[in-house]
């Protein structure tokens, strides 16, 4: 039979090319990342010194900036582009293209200044460029380009979906392109203030045309900002838990409002909370930051919603595979398919990961643990166990999807390989960042012994556990680029399959989930409430500003 | 009459035994441990904090 190939194909040749290009670059930057992080913890637990030419904090820098801001952007970029050409008849139209290939070129040309920003030691910043410590502006300048780039890969998805809307009227959205387009409304409102910040603060102030700088108000808009950056993070995660996972084990969408509703609350609540990053600040009266508490603790409900219908995915499925009794149906799984089997991983690590962060959350627990590499803990088993694993898996399918290639049974064991490696690294790594956090060991930290401090003398052995840890992740990493560059350049050419579950049966989901405008209308105004009068205050009671600080 | 053979109908599928695929059990004992794991987490953490206060 000879079927036009537009029936079958799973996403056409120019959506590949743009989505594969973000994908690389996200991987390129991933590399460079899990070489530093290796480095960082064999400088903490004693095993290696630097060499002059540089120092723990650009290392450091060059860490977070890499991983927390390039490599995830460039990867969600990429990976929801391509599932709302597939989703939506398996191409993206022009203006969409031409949108993605903007963005990518705005994005490319920040993180190139950012990097040589850096590399020239002329950035040590830290990931969160926190004032008054200042780098360069070009660093800022190129942060810039980097957030605005990102819009334009939103701009091509919003296209996408109002032309979907316009020739299926009436009709819900595929859960793939309604789950994207929340994920990136919330990005396009969250980084309004971050570029407030970085343009109207930073580089003014970089560039000598400020003297001072209102130190208070830059950090409440970076983290006004910094927590709806971690839900765009792990939002594609879940994307690829309800929609992709199911379709990978041959279940289902368990339910479709369910995800639905956990996406929205995830939008609302992602931001009238950015206060919990700044519990221990002065500045911030206590009854805001309850506020902001409250409404973050809410989080509790869409994360619970989707551990409830994770599982209940499993459980159908593995009881239609004959699995009987309590847990018989676990046994079912498919465990030795890494497309299933690293995002699993994830999600396990997400349940301790969700924990500590009520923990980080709650006011007076985050006197305990604010500042001290329990929050690094925290955030490598979120970000750098949940979603990182979760993205290898979707990789391990995606690539081959995209260069008409397959997962051969090798390159899926050796996957398998590489998860377990990359597991338990985390695990040895975040468990002792967590037990040292909880000592008190602060983060973000070159060696130092406190002056042979018996307490800190203490501390070393988990320090080398870290390093340790840090040893597998980073072989994990190389193992991961060598596959994916064989799934890109030389695996066997075949069909792939892109993998989006549906529900059993027809569903009715009710159609306010959709209403754009409400949802848009309800977060401005929690926006509103929680920040308006705090940062009416921090503009009109404004301390003395502050000098550029250069501290390396 | 048309009321009688709904609820007939009805009583008919509540005699019905479920389906295996739409057991929940499992899903309901792990959510049930998830909850478990948080609050034992917190009150850790919460102890750490009263003996240090
Ligand atoms: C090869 C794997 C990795 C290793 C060995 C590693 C190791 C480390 C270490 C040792 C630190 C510094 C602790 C400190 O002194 O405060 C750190 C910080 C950090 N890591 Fe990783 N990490 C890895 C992967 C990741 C991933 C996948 C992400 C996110 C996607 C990530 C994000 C960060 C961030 C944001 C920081 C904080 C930087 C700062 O405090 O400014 N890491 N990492
Ligand atoms: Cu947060």
């Amino acid at each position: 039979m000879n079927h036009t190939t537009i029936g079958q194909a799973q996403v056409d040749r120019p959506t590949a090319r743009l989505s594969l290009a973000y994908v690389w670059v996200a991987y390129a930057a991933f590399g460079l990342a899990a070489l530093a992080g290796m480095l960082q913890g064999m400088v903490r637990g004693g095993l290696v010194e630097l060499p002059s030419w540089t120092n723990y904090y650009q290392i450091l820098t060059a860490h977070g900036v890499l991983m927390a801001l390039i490599f995830t952007t460039y990867f969600i970029i990429g990976f929801l582009l391509s599932g709302v050409a597939k989703t939506t008849g398996g191409s993206l139209h022009g203006t969409a293209r031409g949108l993605g290939w903007t963005g990518w070129v705005l994005m490319t040309v920040g993180t190139a200044m950012a990097v040589v920003t850096i590399v020239t030691n002329d950035a040590s910043v830290l990931y969160t460029f926190y004032a008054p410590l200042k780098a360069s502006p070009y660093f800022y300048i190129g942060a810039a380009l980097l957030v605005v780039g990102s819009w334009f890969g939103g701009f091509a998805i919003f296209s996408s979906y109002r032309k979907w809307r316009r020739e299926n009227r009436g009709k819900l959205s595929p859960l793939f392109v309604y789950m994207s387009v929340t994920t990136f409304v919330l990005w396009l409102i969250a980084t309004v203030p971050v570029a407030v910040e970085v343009l109207f603060q930073l580089i003014p102030w970089s560039l000598g045309w400020t003297p001072s700088i209102n130190v208070m108000l830059s950090r409440t808009l970076f983290w006004f900002f910094g927590h709806p950056l971690v839900y765009f993070w792990l939002m594609p995660a879940y994307i690829a838990w309800y929609v992709c996972v199911p379709r990978v084990i041959g279940g289902h969408v368990f339910s479709d409002s369910l995800a639905r509703l956990a996406f929205i609350s995830l939008l609302l609540f992602s931001m009238p909370v950015g206060f919990h990053h700044q519990l221990m600040e002065p500045g911030i009266s206590a009854g805001w930051k309850m506020i902001h508490v409250i409404l973050t603790l809410i989080v509790v409900v869409p994360s619970l919603m989707t551990a409830f219908s994770m599982f209940a995915t499993f459980e159908t499925t593995g009881r239609k595979k004959g699995g009987v009794g309590l847990f018989g149906w676990f046994k079912k799984l498919p465990w030795s398919d890494v497309r299933f089997f690293a995002p699993f991983v994830g999600m396990l690590f997400f349940i301790p990961a969700g924990a500590g962060g009520i923990i980080n959350a709650s006011n007076q627990m985050n006197a305990v643990v604010h500042n001290t590499i329990f929050v690094t803990g925290h955030f490598h088993i979120t970000v750098g166990a949940a979603v990182a694993l979760t993205f290898f898996g979707v990789s391990y399918w995606l690539i081959p999807v995209l260069t008409g290639r397959t997962l051969t049974r090798t390159a899926n064991r050796m996957g398998m390989v590489q998860t377990v490696f990359w597991s338990v690294g985390m695990f040895l790594m975040s468990f002792a960042m967590h037990y040292l956090g909880l000592q008190g060991t602060p983060r973000r930290t070159d060696y130092t012994t406190y002056m042979d401090h018996p307490l800190a003398l203490g501390w070393m052995d988990y320090q080398r556990v870290m390093a340790f840890g840090g040893g597998l992740l980073f072989v994990a990493a190389v193992l991961l680029i060598l596959i994916l560059g064989y799934l890109t350049f030389y695996a066997p050419k075949g069909k792939t399959e892109y993998p989006i579950a549906e529900t059993e049966a027809e569903q009715h989901t009710p159609r306010i989930l959709e209403r754009w405008p409400v949802w848009v209308g309800v977060l401005l105004f929690l926006i509103v409430m929680a920040y308006g009068i705090p940062i009416a205050d921090q503009l009109t009671h404004n301390p003395p500003g502050s000098p550029p600080i250069r501290t390396w | 009459m048309e009321t009688r053979t709904d609820t007939q109908r009805q009583m008919d599928k509540a005699k019905k035994p479920q389906p295996e695929s739409q057991n929940l059990k499992g899903t309901f004992i792990a959510v049930l441990l998830v909850g478990a794991i948080i609050l034992l987490s917190w009150f850790g953490v919460f102890g750490l904090f009263l003996g240090r206060a």
